[in-house]
């Protein structure tokens, strides 16, 4: 729970008593469930907007992997009202293109799939494509955004969550909100089926042919056997393959509903503008029951697991350790261990292992993979300088966890706490950045005010109380180590 | 900690405009006596201080054969402790203090940077004066630099996009080029401490540096430290490094690197504009329209959203003071490779004449890169460095404060002219990296 947290954290440091109570953050909630909150910096010209909705890979069924990653793809593809010329004309072909669409993914589910059968539904597909075409206006979304000064217009999804941003010239925030609105709340899946195409291009470019992409696809699967963190994000490629329409349809009625989002707007925005506007786009659309949480399995203490992949890169290895999520207390040790093993020249593992030894070439750690709504992994990802072997590397690693809790000192964490407020000041000079972090406080944590606790609780982590977490969650029946080496696939 | 008024969000150093009236905040700029350059822009909203030595000392400046002196310099100089301190005890000191200290190294400038606290200014200069004034020139730092170098371009030949940037760069200007010179395990071995040394003093003097300054400061006690500061370098004139201006020709060489993957990286184009052209917005905007952005790009639409070949695919383009390239890039898999070639090709025939630049591309691409510029400066950090690259690299003096005005004043003829010039689709130089 690092980064966004710690940072906002900051906010309260040297906070000037007139504003302690809300940052300056102004929040409200839509009548249809919706909450936003708005931050006002009128210091530039421009604002930088972000809808955050908690669905993401954590929330697809067996099988069905990938399938919140594909909302990213679709938001671009426009609404009822953006992207065609006459919805009433495209709708049956829309619903043909679901129906042949079902039929061809029912066909490849078989024993035995026909393949001319098959073939034969795509090219059906691919033809109503065309008549489609007639009838789109394609890219308006984009042409939109971009001809109204929109910078830094994406999407993202991960394990958690899936979000739109934009930053835009403070005078559009009526178009910046009409077209958000639009392709989150009522988005028309386009070209479905070719995108999934773009998809597997991008899995091929970040998994498949990617050294880290594809050891990180290996760390899932061997550390989490079953459950919403077996696969990334982006699904896979069999899955991916075997997403329909009518699947993203269902999703989207049942993780889209404005409860379960929320907005945030950072820079040169009047609050009182910003309800009126947001009630008149956003509030457009009706509330509905919000799905339920997710029951992860857990894998942790539950004896070690290994794994291996060959690749044709050089090796690197990856160690996991199973620890709890946000916002249990450990979480936020293992923020300080992260820092303490990781970051910073005189950081444990780098300075005896990258430096002194010259084993490892490369150090590096995460805390909350792959997600943060269930029990994750904290990582260390490790290569080894030519010459010297993963084994070695792991068993270096292994010494420098075991000897921790031994030789750890207050200075140390003191030190580390200096950069944890050090390196936040530097945080918030992006706005994005920031309305990101509101964004991921509030829909995965409940509250972005849950930042409050954070500074006074890193400081009050005492040298016993990280010593206690590092022996409890640095061992053997608690860890994945996955060995990357150089071969063939 | 001191005061602390919290304005988050984008920092800026002006008062409030309106995005019609707005204008880029204003960087102070002074030549000190002893010829260093001291560049401040102020902006108390954060607490933080940054301070960084910008010099033409990038990797065009390599000793031909020797590609990689720059880097390795500029790494030990960071690493290698000082005079007065080694580079562990350095290395302590720093991370105790939350000092932060890096450098960054492109074709044409290096710049050493450090950062910190707005309160611990003084220290934080102070490391900066001994790494620029007295380096340790640590052997067993420059071991461990030198082995880190090697390991990344061991670690280089596994993306592929890496490998494909790199053949094409050398391709496009040939490997004794110093825009084509790169790095190598051969290169890295001719290379001996006395290499970095010799490359330190022959670029470090006052005359040839800017000291560049940002965060929550005192511009008077800066300025008086910065005096001090170039008195002590070295005396000296600029480095008068300028390169012949290579003519507009394209020779269309192509270089095929097998790997074992499933996606062919693509990596395509040629010569462009030399930096100090009239014609660069013109330009600019050609290569927005071609493949700027991967939604409104004709690239992007025709390869990605209309035929899901690739899912990253686009162009951009560099200049330089000898002359730019531009490079088209995309990812597609092996099997359709030779069709997203063939409409790359057809792309850049048709908008070098066969269907030229429109009237409403041309006003999208505008009023795209107009609002783009006005992100430029969200940061004063990035601000001060940007000035700082710019005139150390020959652009105008007036590139930032008149760009929205010369992008608008671009005709829809001029765009079309700069297509049907330079835009030589039978001329391309091609790398393809893949099975």
């Amino acid at each position: 729970m690092k980064s966004f947290l710690s940072f906002l954290a900051i906010l309260l440091i040297g906070w000037g008593s007139a504003r302690a109570g809300d940052l300056g953050v102004r929040s409200f909630t839509l009548k249809n469930g919706m909450r936003w909150l708005v931050l006002s910096n009128e210091r530039i010209p421009v604002f930088s907007g972000i809808v955050m909705v908690r669905a993401g890979g954590m929330d697809e069924t067996e099988g069905k992997t990938g399938l919140a990653h594909m909302f990213e793809h679709m938001a671009f593809k426009g609404s009822r009202r953006l992207g065609t010329k006459d919805f009433e004309k495209e709708r049956p072909i829309l619903e043909e293109i679901a129906r042949l669409g079902e039929a061809m993914i029912a066909e490849e589910a078989r024993e035995r799939p026909d393949r001319k059968k098959i073939r034969g539904l795509r090219e059906r597909i691919r033809a109503l494509t065309r008549r489609q075409q007639k009838v789109l206006e394609k890219n308006e979304v984009f042409e939109i955004m971009t001809r109204e000064g929109a910078v830094g217009f994406n999407a993202f999804t991960n394990k958690d969550v899936t979000a739109y941003v934009a930053s835009m010239p403070r005078d559009k925030l009526d178009v910046w909100a009409h077209v958000l609105s639009e392709i989150v709340l009522d988005p028309v899946m386009r070209e479905f089926y070719q995108e999934r195409d773009v998809v597997m291009e991008e899995r091929r470019l970040r998994y498949e042919n990617s050294p880290f992409g594809s050891l990180y696809e290996t760390l899932l699967a061997t550390a989490f056997p079953g459950g919403p963190y077996h696969a990334p994000t982006i699904g896979k490629p069999r899955d991916i393959l075997n997403l329909g329409l009518k699947d993203a349809m269902a999703f989207h009625a049942k993780h889209y509903i404005p409860g379960n989002m929320t907005g945030v707007l950072v820079g040169a925005v009047r609050p009182a503008d910003a309800k009126r506007i947001l009630a008149r786009t956003f509030g457009r659309f009706p509330g509905g029951k919000e799905p339920g949480g997710i029951n992860a399995p857990s894998f942790a203490f539950q004896g070690e697991r290994r794994g291996r992949l060959s690749f044709p890169a050089a090796p690197t290895l990856v160690l996991g350790f199973y620890k709890p999520r946000a916002p249990a207390r450990d979480d936020f040790v293992f923020d300080l261990l992260d820092r303490l093993l990781c970051e910073g020249r005189t950081a444990r593992l780098y300075e005896r292992l990258v430096v002194r030894e010259r084993l490892a070439a490369s150090v590096h750690c995460t805390t909350m993979t792959p997600g943060t709504r269930a029990d994750n992994l904290f990582t260390i990802f490790a290569a080894p300088f030519e010459g010297r072997s993963l084994e070695e590397l792991e068993g270096a690693l292994e010494e420098e966890l075991e000897k921790l809790p031994r030789e750890l000192t207050v200075k140390e964490i003191r030190k580390v706490q200096r950069q944890i407020v050090s390196e936040h000041y530097w945080q918030l000079e992006d706005s994005e950045e920031l309305a990101e972090s509101l964004a991921f406080a509030e829909t995965v944590l409940g509250n972005w005010r849950y930042v409050k606790r954070y500074p006074g609780k890193m400081k009050r982590i005492s040298l016993k109380e990280t010593v206690r977490t590092a022996r409890k969650y640095f061992v053997k029946e608690n860890r994945v180590v996955i060995y990357r080496e150089r071969g063939g696939r | 900690m001191k005061r602390f008024s919290f304005l988050p969000g984008l920092l800026l150093l002006c008062a409030a405009f309106s995005a019609a009236a707005w204008s880029p905040p204003p960087v102070a700029k002074k030549i000190l006596p002893g010829g260093l350059r001291l560049y401040l822009l102020k902006d108390a909203e954060l607490p933080l201080f940054q301070a960084s030595l910008v010099l033409p000392a990038g990797s065009a400046h390599d000793p031909r054969g020797k590609g990689g002196v720059s880097q390795l310099a500029a790494a030990l100089l960071v690493q290698g402790g000082t005079a007065t301190e080694t580079p562990e005890a350095l290395d302590r000191r720093l991370d105790a203090g939350a000092i932060r200290l890096g450098y960054d190294i492109g074709r044409e400038l290096m710049t050493i940077t450090v950062s910190s606290l707005a309160e611990q200014w003084r220290e934080a200069l102070e490391v900066l004066h001994a790494v620029a004034l007295t380096p340790r020139w640590d052997a067993g730092r420059f071991s461990y630099v030198l082995q880190g170098a090697r390991e990344k371009l061991i670690r280089d030949e596994d993306d592929p996009e890496t490998v494909a940037a790199k053949a094409f760069q050398e391709l496009l200007y040939g490997p004794s080029h110093p825009w084509g010179q790169m790095a190598t395990l051969r290169s890295l071995k001719k290379i001996g401490i006395g290499d970095l040394r010799a490359f330190f003093h022959s670029h470090f003097f006052a005359g040839n540096a800017i000291l560049a300054v940002a965060g929550d400061f005192s511009p008077k006690a800066i300025e008086k430290w910065g005096r001090e500061f170039s008195r002590r370098l070295p005396a000296g004139e600029k480095t008068g490094a300028s390169w012949p201006i290579l003519p507009f020709e394209n020779s269309g060489r192509t270089k095929r690197i097998s790997k074992k993957v499933n996606q062919l990286t693509i990596a395509a184009g040629h010569l462009a504009l030399p930096r100090e052209s009239e014609e660069y917005h013109a330009y600019t905007l050609l290569q927005y329209i071609l493949g700027g952005d991967v939604f409104v790009s004709r690239l992007g639409k025709d390869i990605r959203t209309s035929r899901g070949l690739a899912y990253s695919v686009g162009s951009y383009w560099a200049s330089n003071p000898v002359r730019g390239f531009f490079k088209i890039h995309a990812q597609t898999k092996a099997g359709t490779g030779p069709e997203v070639l063939r409409a790359i090709r057809g792309h850049l025939r048709a908008i070098a004449g066969e269907k030229p630049v429109t009237a409403e591309e041309l006003a999208l691409a505008k009023k795209s890169l107009w609002h783009q510029y006005i992100f430029w400066f969200t940061s004063p950090f990035e601000v001060v460095l940007m000035q700082a690259g710019n005139d150390l690299t020959g652009y105008p003096e007036d590139f930032l404060t008149r760009y929205r005005e010369k992008l608008e004043g671009v005709t829809l003829e001029e765009v079309q002219t700069m297509a049907r010039k330079y835009i030589r689709p039978e001329a391309l130089t091609l790398v393809v990296v893949g099975p």
